[in-house]
C-alpha cells in the first residue's frame, strides 16, 4: 500500500469493517443480511454442546466410537455435523496412558463445528507459544496435574485438520443415558485442558 | 523467514490468562470482521492459505500489539485490495463517507 494510507487519520476499526462490508455487498460478493446470519450461527447455534453429544455417543456406542476414531469427519457426518470449510476432523482419545491437548500455534484453528468459537485464552500468545514447549506446566495452570507415567501429546491444528479430544468417561456412570452423560462433558475437557471428575456413587 | 505468527515454543509470554475465558465477540466490529472473512472465503475472494499468509506478513511489533481480530481486519484489507475486489481509493472514499455520516461513532 502507498502513501495514501497516511492522508486520512487512522480510521476506527468499526468504520473500516463497515466500509469493507458495504463494498462487498455492493459488489455482489456478500448477500445483504449474510453477516448477521453468520454471526448468529457462530455465536448462538454452534457450541460445545454439539461436541458433548458426540462424546456421549462415543461412550455409549462402541461401534460408533471405533468409526469416530478411525474417521472423525465421516462419523460426525452421521450425526449431521459437517465441516464449514471442508476441513478434516480427527478425534483424539484420552486414556490413562495418554493425555491429548489441542492448540493452533500459528493462529487459532479450532474445531468450530463441534465446539463453536474458541475462548480468548486459546487465541493468546501465551497459550499458543507455551503449550507446545511446556505442556505440563501450562496444564497445571489450568489446575490439571498429569501424572508422570501418562504421556502428554499436543496436537497443533491447521487449516486442513482440526482436532477434538475425546475425554475419558468418568467412573460411576455405568448405565447412564446419553443425555445424562452429555451433561457431564465440558468444553475444556474436549480441548484437553481439563479432565472430567468421576461421579461419586452413593 | 520465521514469522512472528509462528509462536510455538517462544518463551517469555508469561502465564495464560485463564480469566479471559469468553467465547463471545467483544465488540460488534469483531463479529462483523469474523463474518465478512468467512463470507469472503466462501465467495472465493481468497483462500484460507492466502488469509493466513497475509496475517503472517504483519510486522512483529504490530502483530504483538494489535488484537486478534485486528489481524483478521488487516488481512481482509490486504487481500481484497491487492486482488482488486475493490480499490484502495474506493475503500478510503467509503470510510470517509461513513465517517461523515457518523456510522462509526459506536466504535
Amino acid at each position: 500500500m502507498g502513501h495514501d494510507d497516511h492522508t486520512l487519520p487512522p480510521s476506527s476499526l468499526a468504520l473500516r469493517i463497515k466500509a469493507i462490508e458495504t463494498l462487498m455487498v455492493e459488489k455482489g460478493k456478500i448477500d445483504p443480511g449474510a453477516v448477521t446470519e453468520i454471526v448468529d450461527i457462530f455465536q448462538n447455534k454452534l457450541g460445545p454442546r454439539i461436541g458433548a453429544r458426540v462424546v456421549a455417543r462415543a461412550w455409549s456406542d462402541s461401534a460408533f466410537k471405533k468409526r469416530l476414531l478411525a474417521d472423525g469427519t465421516g462419523a460426525l457426518k452421521e450425526m449431521g455435523i459437517g465441516g464449514l470449510q471442508g476441513e478434516a476432523m480427527h478425534i483424539l482419545e484420552n486414556t490413562s496412558a495418554v493425555h491429548n491437548v489441542i492448540v493452533c500455534t500459528l493462529c487459532s484453528c479450532y474445531p468450530w463445528t463441534v465446539l463453536g468459537l474458541p475462548p480468548s485464552w486459546y487465541k493468546s500468545a501465551a497459550y499458543r507459544s507455551r503449550i507446545v514447549i511446556e505442556p505440563r506446566a501450562v496444564l497445571a495452570e489450568f489446575g490439571l496435574q498429569i501424572s508422570e507415567d501418562c504421556e502428554v501429546r499436543v496436537y497443533d491444528s491447521n487449516a486442513e485438520i482440526r482436532y477434538m479430544v475425546l475425554p475419558e468417561r468418568p467412573t460411576g456412570t455405568d448405565g447412564w443415558t446419553e443425555e445424562q452423560l452429555e451433561a457431564l462433558v465440558t468444553r475444556d475437557s474436549m480441548i484437553g485442558v481439563s479432565v472430567l471428575t468421576d461421579v461419586v456413587v452413593g | 523467514m520465521r514469522s512472528i505468527a509462528d509462536l510455538g515454543g517462544i518463551q517469555g509470554f508469561g502465564p495464560v490468562d485463564l480469566a479471559d475465558d469468553d467465547t463471545r465477540f467483544k465488540a460488534e466490529w469483531e463479529a462483523d470482521t469474523f463474518a465478512v472473512n468467512i463470507l469472503s472465503l466462501a465467495a472465493g475472494c481468497f483462500n484460507i492459505d492466502e488469509s493466513r499468509h497475509s496475517m503472517e506478513k504483519i510486522p512483529a511489533v504490530e502483530y504483538l500489539t494489535t488484537t486478534y481480530f485486528e489481524h483478521w481486519l488487516h488481512s481482509l484489507e490486504d487481500l481484497l485490495i491487492s486482488k482488486g475486489v475493490f480499490s484502495q481509493e474506493e475503500y478510503q472514499t467509503r470510510i470517509a463517507e461513513l465517517a461523515a455520516k457518523g456510522a462509526g461513532d459506536a466504535a
